[in-house]
């Protein structure tokens, strides 16, 4: 199957982490729970920055630099 | 308990049934035909016991469809639910143990679809099929890894953080998204939570009580829908 797209609005978060584990350390640094988190495959990462008040589009930029290695 | 008998009988049963669950996925078309020319296929209502505990373990089953509560029964007569099996595991794996009766009861918590074998082919499938046997002790390893996490929490958490992990380990393995949140796809009643998280029914009532007046969970007629996962996430890490 082919990698999803990072900015998928459907993208899963547990998907997210899976495919892209260099996103770990983002969630780590905005002290989200979400690594490991029973509702990974439920939530997406705009339900994990409307739970963490983040500006989703800041947020995305965070995880696009962390997986082109910039992170 | 009564044995529930086909409603009637299955059509020829379809390799494609197979090849996408774990212990089966490695196989191709023919071995999958003879695996399923093999099977008895049954539907059971809710709430029925597909085998019972210390029963000689005749037969191992393939859960198609539903899900089933794992529960012993304790010398004074009560119930305690060790496990939920959602669809596309195998139960009744008594071989798998090394024993030659079943550990415990399996119920149908929903109307279930099972597929079963005689227990003298499982050698057979264990030499003769790739995948069933790694993917065997996966299902083994996960029900013990389940097993010990509950056994961590009871010595450890206090109860509310009990039965938020309860709640969240369910609609992980089968939740639902609904409008409103994540439902446990089968019905689970307060008596069955608080068995799984070794309380009382008063303390599982008053807690999802509380929970209901915050907005984190709703619940009626066994129904369970989490409508706050993250305060949930929350609650079961304070």
């Amino acid at each position: 199957m082919a990698k999803p797209r990072l900015d998928d609005p459907d993208l899963s978060l547990a998907e997210v982490m899976t495919y892209w584990p260099e996103t770990v350390p983002v969630f780590l640094r905005h002290r989200m729970l979400c690594v490991g988190c029973l509702i990974g495959p439920f939530h997406t990462i705009d339900d994990a920055c409307t739970e963490y008040h983040l500006d989703q589009e800041s947020f995305l930029s965070e995880l696009f630099s962390a997986v082109s290695g910039n992170g | 308990m009564d044995k529930a008998m086909a409603d009637k009988p299955f059509p020829r049963l379809d390799e494609s049934l197979l090849s996408h669950m774990p212990p089966f996925s490695k196989l191709a078309k023919n071995q999958i035909r003879t695996i399923l020319d093999q099977a008895s296929s049954r539907r059971y209502q809710a709430g029925v016991a597909i085998f019972d505990e210390g029963a000689e373990a005749s037969r191992f089953y393939m859960l198609l469809d539903g899900y089933v509560r794992v529960v012993r029964i304790t010398a004074m007569g009560e119930q305690v639910t060790s496990l939920h099996i959602p669809s596309g595991q195998l139960v009744g794996i008594a071989k798998a143990l090394g024993r030659n009766t079943y550990p415990a009861t399996a119920i149908t918590a929903t109307e279930a679809i099972v597929l079963s074998w005689p227990m003298h082919l499982w050698d057979g499938f264990v030499a003769n099929y790739d995948g069933f046997a790694t993917e065997t002790y996966k299902t083994v390893g996960n029900r013990v890894g389940e097993m010990n996490n509950r056994i961590v929490e009871m010595a450890t958490q206090q109860v509310e953080q009990r039965v938020a992990n309860a709640l969240l380990r369910l609609i992980h393995q089968t939740g639902r998204k609904i409008d409103i949140g994540i439902e446990i796809d089968f019905p689970i009643t307060r008596q069955e939570l608080s068995e799984l998280t070794a309380t009382t029914l008063h303390t599982v009532s008053r807690l999802l009580s509380s929970w209901e007046k915050q907005g984190i969970v709703q619940s009626k007629r066994k129904r369970i829908t989490v409508t706050d996962p993250h305060a949930l996430v929350v609650l079961s890490n304070a």
